[in-house]
């Protein structure tokens, strides 16, 4: 009898969870951090300091994430970098996945108040990359499986 | 690998519990909403179309040709195929079934909502998700198809358990 999951599908999530980390970098994009169109990380921001679910976090993002926002916006930018691309490429992939983890939490948590935003995409997104975490899933078709047999 | 394939099917075993959450809080909301009647799925589909998407040409005139013709009757088949697949899901019951089910039923609202101001990844998280679920037979942990494994062995006729 079967009674363990095939690993693959997992590691097709993970790339796929890695390209939404990078197609999400299109409207952060330095030196501004604005898209051409729509909604950037400033405004997003902004709805998460309008719209606090969590009167201390929107307090921290007022006084302490806006005045300093190109340090942060650079931190957010990097940091999806760098998950999109471990996700990605399944290379130091429990590490990705920890930091993606964060993001998705923090995501979750600034907006869950925000009119139109579902909070169900963030838990699914925080579940994921602990999925990741906990199965290592960068040794099934990614760079950590190359590492672990050298 | 063995730990890790465990570890697997635990692990979409609550994504697993997680989707069938979604679905039945959804069913609820739906209900509530009177979205399981032929002038909630007009009224839907009027919404998608005119402001929020409505997705590629090709699928509005597949839905127009098809669900629109008969909206009372496709609104009794949404009710019950959506509290079904919830369930499945949730108790972990045919799972790939349930799971292979949401998962055309999560690519539709992709397809419906794209182009839309909506977050579209959140269809691809949950199409994706209930992929994942039915390939892992993540009923088998946590779930009665842990149960019709025991008593009946591997299913006959491919894995519906």
């Amino acid at each position: 009898m079967n009674v363990r999951a095939p690993l693959w599908p997992i590691a097709i999530a993970r790339a796929i969870i890695g390209v939404l980390w990078l197609f999400s970098l299109r409207w952060k994009l330095p030196p501004d951090f604005m898209p051409a169109e729509g909604r950037g990380l400033m405004d997003w921001l902004q709805l998460e300091v309008t719209h606090a679910a969590f009167p201390l976090y929107g307090l921290f993002v007022e006084q302490i994430v806006l005045p300093n926002f190109t340090l942060f916006a650079w931190l957010i930018f990097l940091t999806e970098l760098a998950v999109g691309l471990s996700l990605l490429t399944g290379a130091f992939t429990r590490l990705g996945a920890l930091l993606g983890l964060g993001l998705s939490l923090n995501l979750g948590i600034g907006l869950l108040e925000v009119p139109g935003e579902w909070p169900w995409s963030y838990a699914m997104l925080a579940m994921w990359h602990g999925l990741f975490l906990v199965t290592g899933a960068g040794r099934v078709w990614g760079l950590d499986g190359l590492t672990s047999r050298n | 690998m063995g730990q890790e394939q465990n570890t697997a099917r635990q692990a979409t075993a609550i994504l697993r519990i997680t989707l069938g959450v979604i679905l039945i809080v959804t069913w609820f909301k739906n209900l509530q909403d009177g979205i399981y009647t032929a002038d909630g799925i007009v009224g839907l589909f009027n919404y998608l179309f005119n402001d929020n998407g409505g997705g590629p040409a090709f699928y509005r005139a597949i839905i127009n040709g098809t669900i629109l013709q008969v909206p009372g009757l496709f609104a009794v088949f949404q009710l019950v195929g959506e509290l079904l697949m919830g369930l499945g899901l949730l108790v972990g019951l045919l799972t790939p079934l349930a799971a292979i089910g949401a998962a055309l039923f999560f690519f539709n609202l992709f397809l419906a909502y794209l182009g839309g101001s909506e977050w579209i990844w959140t269809y691809v998280l949950l199409t994706v998700s209930a992929l994942v679920v039915a390939l892992a037979q993540s009923g088998r942990a946590w779930g009665l198809d842990s149960l019709l494994l025991q008593r009946l062995g591997e299913p006959p006729r491919g894995p519906i358990w």
